[in-house]
């Protein structure tokens, strides 16, 4: 099997996952009590009348006397169409309330992931290079102290010193001002620098060691026989066995943490993005806006894990598509 | 209310306390020399039938540390005063209100003061007689806080008019006619006749300690010491209008300036803060008070109430002879914006009639509207025919409304679409506010707030009354509100000059008033912090009876917690005492010399509060007593 037809069925095997789920979710929610039906007979009883009436008026409403297979492909074909529904939490389709606050999310989350993947493993490496060495231990404790403390712990002080006392960045997040500007920039370095700092960590220890197995490897030593510099050594041979294994778990590892992370930073920051949405959207019981987000980051997961796929077959040669 | 009543009701009230005590208490209060001699205990431990010492807990929000140290505070004060050993117990407060402060309501009937009452509507909040217990049993709480409503107190009616009111999850049982006087405060038809009733009531309620009343907390707010117009007390930001920027600094409290040569001139933007996100700006679907905030800059509602607590007509003005049928006079040059045309006696009618009294549309004042028959009158006037006479009918804000255009609503009407209605893209940008808001609202972004500019057609620039300042309203060129969950950050803004106006915590309430880039607040409110003891049959889990159900041990309970020293200790001064169901700013509170002040002066401490104790001990039919006896 060659890479186009690996990677063709990789897509397809993604797109049947995110189908099995979507089918789960609409199980789920086909099983469970409708809040809007029991607004409708409550309403009802309140005002004094017949509470049953209520609901098959409230349910015909909602196309809910269909049959189930009606349901579903409508429920299908919602879903992939992005009709999400409307949101009761913030009075809009959810697809818009989505979109939106995926647009606050990635101002953020972009230059985070994008510095996470290139400083981790350069800090890993270069700990690796000068193990047991002055530079390693201030390297390894930077990465401990970033993992260690709490992200949103970090963001206030941080906020505190140079939002409240130095005045360098603003307190209040400003949705106003263009994407790529100073402005934009200024207001997004402490929450990118938090960011940065509580998830390098784990990716520097793992590069560490993975890159100090191949210091001593008989291509390393090749290599330097053959009077490579030492920079070209670590970045060529060393560099690219070591992000194989990684390129396996840092998409997983980030997705794990982008809801947790990006919810306390944004509450600390003020940025109206996903993590707030979805929070607030499971705290106010806003059962379309929770399917939205969870919908969400089930395709995010689903082409991270098709990425991830791809990318170790492209930095491992020897890796065979047969068989797969 | 006369001077002749206010020295008969003292003098009754004070009777009433001492006869409770019995000859013995005479002495003790003659003793007690008003110094306010709490502490230092009196004698031993309070024992069951069985010899054991009385515990009792007390239930607090977990979420909240004020709370914890009011519950310790009461602990000590209870051990100290009345012998009673407290244990502390934090619960979430939703779980607290499903599953100890409602029950399903069974209703039943009981005899009360020698009558049979009926619970023949019971409620979650009053479930039926003191045998209809909540799921789970409890002593006393501090999580649940409530309103007393100082501008109409007939509201209150709720909470107190009789055992099976509407609202009452701890079995309270007046002794005195309760209903009977608010039956009679409904029916008056003079304001001194209103007064008067509630005088009797308020007393009443100081002696009977339905719960036991603790402090009215104040609100802290910080503003830019640059602003005027803030003032410290209980109206506050009624002429929000009028603020304006001042350099060089505010004397606070002074509010706005009657007189003015020239209008200040219209600059910059008055940025606040808000700490959770709004659902809708809708206005007939709206119940938050954070977006009744957002909603407000841009439209105003009918009427308010002025730094006297007297009735400003901003929208309409009332008017009634004896609280049976209102007549509003709507103000002219009213109106919407195109293609809507202007504010008449018809928009508020058709508003009324069309969506408050249908059966589909389940506006948000749907209840206020409940049984009041409207009709227009003229083309600026309509009137509203009560069921039964309400003299502080404005005072209760039922009658508030928001202007809606007629043209607006009617295809949703013609459909009974409720659901449209609710997403209306109009209603929920408030794009058809006209010359009604001192600001217009530009954009809401759901996440991070909302964002106005000033209206330079604003109406209150035209009308008669109000303050001067009013003339060139609003005094900025923008307007925004944002959304900051957490409150550090809201803290940060506030110091840093990003907003104008944020609420500290009583905690920080010290760094700011110190802080000389922000001018802080104190301003009294109505929402009251109460130990609620229940007098339920789930209600004393120490033993045999339940003690809480005779008011002398209530009012034993009361004089058992020093007020100042927990205003002192725990809200660091920055709270009032509450003696009855009134603030002391409310026109209707009696008099520090007509109520009960129980936990103040001669009537705290161990000596008074252990004759309470005994002579409510006296009453019961099981042998409690004191360890030295």
């Amino acid at each position: 099997m060659g890479l186009p037809r690996y990677v063709a069925a990789r897509v397809v095997w993604a797109a049947v996952v995110s189908l099995v789920i979507v089918t789960i979710t609409f199980g789920l929610m086909a099983a469970a009590p409708n809040p809007a039906v029991q607004e409708a007979a409550t309403q009802a009883a309140l005002e004094g009348g017949d509470p049953e009436e209520a609901v098959e008026r409230e349910r015909e409403l909602r196309g809910l006397d269909e049959p189930l297979h009606v349901r579903y492909a409508d429920f299908l074909r919602g879903v992939y169409t992005l009709n999400w529904g409307w949101s009761d939490l913030q009075n809009r389709p959810v697809s818009e309330a989505l979109s939106e606050a995926l647009f606050y999310t990635a101002q953020y989350s972009v230059p985070w992931t994008v510095l996470t993947l290139l400083i981790g493993p350069l800090i890993g490496v270069y700990s690796a290079a000068n193990m047991y060495s002055w530079r390693d231990h201030l390297a390894t404790g930077v990465a401990f102290f970033g993992y260690a403390i709490p992200n949103f712990f970090f963001g206030i002080i941080l906020l505190l010193l140079f939002g409240v006392y130095l005045e360098w960045i603003p307190v209040v997040y400003n949705t106003d001002v263009a994407v790529f500007s100073l402005e934009n920039a200024r207001q997004l370095a402490i929450p990118v620098f938090v960011l940065v700092t509580g998830s390098i960590g784990a990716i520097m220890r793992v590069s560490r060691n993975e890159s100090a197995e191949f210091r001593n490897a008989d291509f390393m030593k090749t290599a330097k026989a053959k009077g490579v510099s030492p920079l070209r050594a670590y970045a060529y041979h060393v560099m690219r066995p070591t992000m194989v294994p990684l390129s396996t778990t840092v998409v997983g590892q980030l997705l794990a943490i982008f809801l947790g992370s990006s919810l306390l930073v944004e509450v600390v920051f003020g940025i109206p993005g996903l993590g707030r949405l979805t929070f607030d959207a499971l705290i106010a019981q806003d059962t379309n806006l929770v399917l939205g987000t969870t919908l969400l980051f089930t395709f995010v997961a689903v082409v991270g894990n098709l990425i991830e796929d791809i990318v170790f077959t492209v930095l491992d040669p020897r890796i065979s598509y047969d068989d797969r | 209310m006369t001077g002749s009543n206010t020295e008969r009701q003292a003098r009754l009230s004070r009777r009433r306390a001492i006869a409770a005590l019995g000859a013995g208490a005479t002495t003790a209060l003659a003793g007690c020399g008003g110094n306010g001699n709490g502490g230092g205990g009196g004698g031993g431990t309070l024992l069951t039938p069985e010899g054991d010492q009385v515990v009792l807990d007390v239930y607090h929000n977990s979420a909240s540390e004020t709370q914890q140290l009011v519950a310790e505070f009461i602990g000590q004060e209870l051990s100290a005063n009345l012998g009673i050993e407290v244990e502390i117990e934090p619960i979430d407060g939703v779980r607290f209100n499903d599953e100890y402060w409602t029950a399903e309501a069974e209703g039943g009937s009981d005899t009360v003061g020698g009558e049979t009452v009926e619970w023949s509507e019971p409620t979650p909040r009053n479930p039926g007689p003191r045998s209809v217990t909540s799921n789970e049993a409890w002593d006393m709480s501090l999580v649940i806080g409530l309103n007393t409503y100082p501008l109409n107190p007939q509201t209150n009616r709720v909470f107190f008019d009789g055992a099976n009111s509407r609202y009452n999850p701890v079995g309270y049982y007046p002794e005195f006619d309760a209903a009977g006087l608010f039956e009679e405060a409904g029916a008056a038809t003079t304001e001194s006749e209103i007064a008067s009733v509630f005088e009797e009531i308020f007393v009443n309620i100081a002696a009977e300690q339905p719960y036991i009343m603790l402090t009215f907390t104040d609100s802290i707010t910080g503003y830019n010491p640059e602003l005027r117009g803030p003032v410290e007390e209980f109206s506050n930001g009624w002429d929000f209008a009028g603020w304006f920027t001042e350099a060089g600094g505010a004397d606070e409290s002074a509010g706005l300036p009657e007189d003015i040569e020239e209008p200040p001139a219209v600059e910059g933007s008055y940025n606040s803060v808000s700490g959770s996100a709004f659902s809708t700006l809708n206005p007939l679907y709206n119940t938050e008070s954070g977006a009744g905030t957002a909603i407000d800059r841009a439209l105003d509602q009918g009427y308010t109430f002025d730094e006297n607590q007297e009735y400003f007509p901003l929208l309409y003005d009332m008017s009634t002879d004896r609280g049976e049928v209102w007549v509003f006079e709507v103000r002219d040059g009213l109106r919407f914006s195109d293609p809507y045309g202007s504010v008449d006696a018809e928009t508020f009618v058709y508003l009324i009639e069309e969506l408050h009294q249908s059966e589909w549309a389940n506006t948000a004042n749907a209840i206020e509207w409940s049984g009041v028959n409207v009709e227009v009158t003229g083309d600026l006037e309509f009137q509203a025919e009560l069921p039964e006479p309400r003299l502080l009918w404005p005072e209760s804000f039922d009658p508030l409304e928001y202007p809606i255009p007629r043209g607006l609503l009617e295809p949703y009407v013609e459909n009974e679409d409720r659901e449209g209605l609710q997403r209306n893209e109009e209603l929920l940008e408030l794009a058809f506010t006209g010359n009604l808001g001192p600001y217009v609202l530009e954009e809401w972004n759901r996440g991070s707030g909302t964002t106005y500019t000033r209206n330079d057609e604003y109406y209150l620039r035209n009308i008669e009354e109000g303050p001067a300042l009013f003339e060139n309203a609003p005094y900025f060129e923008e307007s925004t509100i944002e959304v900051i969950e957490s409150q550090a950050s809201r803290l940060g803004a506030l110091e840093t000059g990003e907003a104008d106006s944020a609420g500290i915590p009583p905690e920080r309430f010290e760094d700011f008033d110190e802080n000389p880039d922000v001018s802080v607040y104190q301003v009294p409110q109505s929402f009251n912090r109460i130990l609620s003891v229940n007098m339920r049959d789930n209600g004393w889990s120490a033993g045999p009876g339940n003690l809480f159900q005779f008011v002398e041990f209530r009012r034993a309970m009361a004089s058992a917690i020093g007020k100042t020293e927990l205003i002192e200790g725990v809200y660091r001064g920055l709270a009032q005492p509450h003696y009855t169901w009134q603030p002391r700013f409310s026109d209707f509170y009696p008099g520090d010399d007509v109520v009960e002040t129980y936990g103040t002066g001669d009537l705290y401490g161990p000596d008074v509060a252990r004759e309470f104790a005994r002579a409510a001990i006296e009453r019961s039919e099981f042998d409690y007593r004191y360890a030295e006896e």
